[in-house]
């Protein structure tokens, strides 16, 4: 075999073993997406930051706790059990808007369902109240007299009086 | 519509234990403290390079009581307690009990410079990732945890202690 060709074809496989431990080495060096740990962040409190989200603050607990977060990612935890990490050791208040979340999990639906249920209850027997009465508003103490009529009668006459004033404007 | 009325109802009644089933399922029930650093469980272990050079291992001081208190230097909390915590090691080190400090979000010169004003012969080092405040779930400073001789958490204080609490402790922890 030709040395030069020899030659050539060892420098060949030598370029092609360093360019793929250097991409790989930068594979390994990048680790998790930054995108991740901010969403993760996101969605915890820094339980030291009056209420900062882990991914904004820049207090030296947020920026640890982020760190673990890569970590524990580069290991290959899912989202859910970094956050369950968080909650075992910090509690569901470490989880944001935990009042949200435990309306949603735990009463949302069934209260909501409930409320609204129970609106449909309380309109349903407001109406059947309304429709059982007598349209007259019960049964008078007296009989009617002629007054009476006549009163009633009243406002009717002057709203048509009104009516054809205004249309004379 | 009554017959739809009682539909609703049931329906709403039939989702809450759907939901509820869910959550437990799924260990959300709502306790007030948290799973890791509930009394009686075994503390995680923990390594850390103290300030003097040497290494200290939790889970290689089996058989003894554990002190393992959480400071900074800029923590005016801490400044009060430490010379009750100090006391407290030097009446109990010959019963075996193991105090160490664990430091927090501070830097080296400011830490030791703490250590030589209270005269603190305790064990102590940094936590310089803060993964064992995060393991441990620290909220403020001071935070000191009691271990009895299994590694069981028999206290969880948060806050400076009075050298009476922190003797009741340790005796809490010996029995």
């Amino acid at each position: 075999m030709n040395v030069a060709r020899v030659r050539r074809m060892l420098t060949l496989a030598l370029l092609t073993a360093a360019l793929v431990a250097v991409l790989v080495g930068t594979a390994r060096a990048e680790g998790p997406p930054d995108e991740d740990v901010r969403e993760i962040g996101s969605g915890l409190i820094c339980p030291l930051c009056e209420g900062q989200p882990v991914a904004v603050s820049s207090t030296p607990q947020a920026q640890q706790i982020r760190e673990l977060i890569r970590k524990k990612l580069s290991e290959g935890e899912s989202r859910e059990q970094i956050i369950r990490y968080f909650v075992d050791r910090y509690g569901e208040g470490v989880v944001r808007d935990p009042v949200k979340e435990a309306i949603k999990q735990f009463v949302g639906w069934p209260l909501a369902t409930g409320i609204v249920g129970g609106g449909v209850l309380v309109a349903f027997a407001l109406y059947r109240r309304q429709s059982s009465r007598p349209r007259s508003g019960g049964t008078p103490a007296l009989p009617a007299t002629k007054d009476d009529v006549l009163t009633k009668e009243r406002p009717f006459k002057s709203k048509k009086k009104k009516k054809g004033s205004r249309a004379k404007l | 519509m009554r017959a739809v009325i009682i539909g609703v109802l049931v329906a709403a009644g039939a989702m809450a234990v759907a939901f509820g089933y869910e959550a437990v399922n799924n260990g959300s029930t709502t306790s007030s403290v948290p799973a890791a650093v509930r009394t009686g469980r075994v503390a995680s272990d923990f390594s850390i390079k103290l300030f003097s050079g040497d290494a200290f291992k939790l889970s290689e001081q089996r058989g003894k009581v554990v002190v393992v208190n959480f400071w900074a230097s800029w923590c005016p909390p801490c400044r009060e307690e430490a010379p009750a915590l100090e006391r407290a090691w030097r009446a109990y080190k010959e019963l075996g009990v193991v105090m160490v400090g664990v430091d927090l979000w501070d830097n080296d010169k400011d830490a030791r410079s703490f250590i030589q004003q209270y005269g603190l012969t305790y064990l102590n080092g940094p936590d310089s990732n803060g993964e064992i405040a995060i393991e441990y779930g620290v909220t403020g400073l001071p935070e000191t945890w009691f271990l009895d001789r299994e590694g069981r958490l028999v206290r969880r204080w948060i806050g400076a202690m009075t050298e009476r609490q922190i003797t009741a402790f340790i005796e809490e922890a010996l029995k």
